[in-house]
């Protein structure tokens, strides 16, 4: 069975007196395989959230078919909900409230034991906050707790929306290893988040959109291979005059830090280069050549939009 | 999934919630300041008791006066007034002069609570109003026009139309609209619980409201004052104002649920209902009089006091204010409206996108 089949997505927002803002722009989705962990990146303002929540069903799509767990949503959302825990955005609870009682009223609809609750609030590190109000939490805190609410029904599915975000060093680490772990018990986990070093560390799969759509998909390593234009850096006293010789034979070139001049691609022999420097009278102090990095292939798939790449 | 168990988790929310709780604090507060303020106004004495000193000081008064001044042409009756002895003029004037000395009754009556007359008769005997006539001005049945009648639509209206808007204007404050939506996606259900749980609550928040009214001034009524007339008719009266109290203030409070669902606001909600209350009534009276019969906040007000609602009827140049429904029919107006009400919230909410 797929777990989340999205095709031909398209989410259109009316408001009033205002033209429509088109955020999702025929999307098309497939998380096929439970036990994985799928990462879903995009610039701010791409659709992710948009997509997100047409796929809870918090949202109706404009055109397109959403299907999760098998159920066609948002009219299977309460077959299909059964089986999933979300997180969308900013957890949203109680202010007023302990954690412990924000859980215990979402854990009172499904009738979660108190028990149940204390163990998940331990398992997200938040034991000895329990019975504070959720107002005093620390954004890290808060977050844990979202993590908690999706894990009270013990779902096949997690759906978080930047579960990181506000977690100490420490805390990436832990939850990086508790996403590892719930998919390793043969749970599914779709997170989107902008920490791409942590997404790298941890998904099984990518996929990245831009503009409401898909721009690119598959396992990190395929992404970085299928975008992957090695580059070449020369070091040399005259960067100026490299680069004109180098634009002159028909090569991208651009200046990088002192003395250094990036070729981009890298041509297939590098004594290319050597050999057109020198005859412009140039010679070379250094020569590498460097890969590109998932964040590097980020920014050029998303046109270096860098809403969620880290600064 | 069993929908109780979400209809318990809504109310442990509103019972959680600190507006309820304020509400019912400031009115206790209120009721408390006015129940010191109104025991310290009246007195223990009713008025038969302090008449003999009242006597005295008119005979003493008069007698002085009789001794400065020329005392002038005397009605036959004071014939030989000053061969009399001093006790038997002192009787005479008291009897004569003194007798029909208005003596201000300062006591608190628990009967007020419910109606505005001191001699109000709460006997089981009490006369029995006249209603429902469709003749003009006198045809018509006020109702019960005692403190808690009065304010009760004030309290209905504080509470429910408070109560309701922030219970649900919080949910999309917060976004934890959707984390409930999450749990349980079936929209009707939610929307459900969560009408049930305002009318309820917010008929509990103003009963025990209501009854704090009642619990602040009864010290009033038994140390200073009389609770005379306080029968098993009186009780009755009591309750059943407390209960329709309840009724009005739940009917309010899903109509200020549902502006709270289409404003997506608190503030926007109570804003909506208190510039209706006050633009509202002021257009109802001046262009829109047709109206009057069909406006929720007056019928709930005659639901309340147990009085007919009246409409205008153009008597040549002025209008005149006849019969137009019973305090049960303005009841089941008020009820219908407030459905209506529900009937929109529940539509708009089950269709439109959270986020």
């Amino acid at each position: 069975m797929t777990v989340v089949e999205i095709v031909g997505l398209h989410k259109e927002y009316k408001r009033f007196r205002h033209e429509p803002t088109l955020a999702v722009d025929g999307l098309d989705l497939t998380v096929g395989e439970p036990g994985q962990v799928v990462g879903f990146l995009g610039p701010n303002g791409s659709g992710k959230t948009t997509t997100i929540r047409c796929l809870l069903g918090l949202i109706r799509p404009t055109a397109g078919t959403v299907r999760l767990l098998g159920h066609d949503m948002p009219h299977g959302a309460a077959a299909a909900l059964d089986r999933v825990g979300a997180l969308v955005e900013n957890p949203k609870f109680f202010e007023e409230f302990t954690g412990q009682r924000n859980l215990r009223l979402l854990g009172r609809i499904r009738g979660i034991k108190t028990q149940a609750i204390e163990d998940i609030l331990a398992q997200v590190g938040l034991a000895d906050a329990a019975d504070m109000k959720v107002r005093k939490y620390s954004l890290g805190m808060k977050q844990r707790l979202g993590v908690a609410a999706t894990l009270l029904k013990d779902p096949e599915l997690l759906v978080l929306d930047e579960p990181a975000n506000g977690l100490d060093p420490a805390g990436i680490v832990e939850m990086r290893r508790m996403l590892r772990d719930l998919a390793d018990g043969g749970k599914t986990v779709f997170v989107s988040s902008h920490q791409l070093g942590e997404i790298e560390q941890v998904c099984d799969d990518l996929v990245i959109i831009d503009h409401g759509k898909v721009v690119a998909s598959g396992s990190v390593g395929q992404i970085v291979d299928a975008s992957a234009m090695e580059t070449s850096v020369i070091t040399i006293d005259d960067p100026t005059a490299a680069i004109e010789a180098l634009v002159a034979a028909g090569y991208e070139a651009q200046a990088k830090a002192k003395n250094q001049v990036v070729v981009e691609p890298a041509p297939e022999n590098p004594a290319d280069l050597t050999k057109i420097l020198a005859d412009a009278g140039l010679y070379l102090r250094g020569l590498r050549s460097e890969g590109r990095s998932l964040e590097e292939v980020f920014l050029s798939l998303t046109e270096g939009r860098s809403g969620d790449v880290p600064s | 999934m069993n929908f109780f168990r979400l209809l318990g988790s809504e109310f442990e929310r509103f019972l959680a919630r600190r507006m309820a709780r304020a509400l019912v604090l400031v009115v206790m507060g209120i009721a408390l300041i006015a129940g010191v303020a109104v025991f310290l106004n009246h007195e223990a004495e009713n008025s038969s008791a302090v008449r003999p000193a009242y006597n005295e000081s008119c005979v003493d008064e008069t007698l002085y006066q009789f001794s400065q001044e020329n005392i002038g042409d005397l009605p036959p009756e004071f014939a030989g007034f000053e061969d009399l002895s001093e006790s038997e003029q002192r009787d005479l004037i008291g009897n004569a002069w003194c007798q029909d000395y208005y003596i201000e009754d300062r006591r608190f009556h628990a009967t007020l609570l419910l109606d505005e007359g001191q001699y109000t008769d709460w006997s089981e005997q009490r006369p029995v109003v006249e209603r429902h006539t469709t003749g003009a001005g006198e045809g018509l049945y006020w109702g019960l026009q005692g403190i808690l009648p009065t304010i009760g639509l004030i309290i209905a209206l504080l509470t429910g139309g408070l109560v309701g808007a922030s219970f649900f204007g919080a949910e999309y404050r917060f976004g934890t609209i959707e984390q409930v939506l999450l749990w349980e996606p079936r929209r009707h259900r939610v929307i459900l619980a969560k009408y049930l749980t305002v009318f309820f609550g917010s008929a509990l928040v103003a009963m025990v409201a209501s009854l704090s009214v009642v619990v602040a001034l009864w010290p009033s009524a038994l140390w200073r004052g009389t609770t005379e007339a306080v029968d098993t008719r009186f009780w009755i009266d009591l309750i059943s104002v407390t209960g329709r109290i309840g009724i009005a203030a739940g009917l309010l409070g899903l109509i200020a649920g549902t502006v709270a669902i289409v404003t997506r606001h608190t503030a926007g909600a109570v804003m909506a209902m208190l510039g209706y209350n006050i633009i509202g009534g002021i257009l109802i009276d001046l262009w829109l009089r047709w109206l009057r019969p069909w406006d929720p906040f007056f019928n709930l007000a005659s639901f309340i006091g147990e009085g007919d609602t009246f409409k205008w009827k153009d008597v040549g140049r002025y209008h005149e204010q006849v019969f137009a429904n019973t305090y049960l029919a303005a009841g089941l107006i008020g009820l219908v409206f407030a459905l209506g009400c529900v009937a929109l919230g529940t539509t708009i909410f089950r269709r439109r996108d959270v986020s």
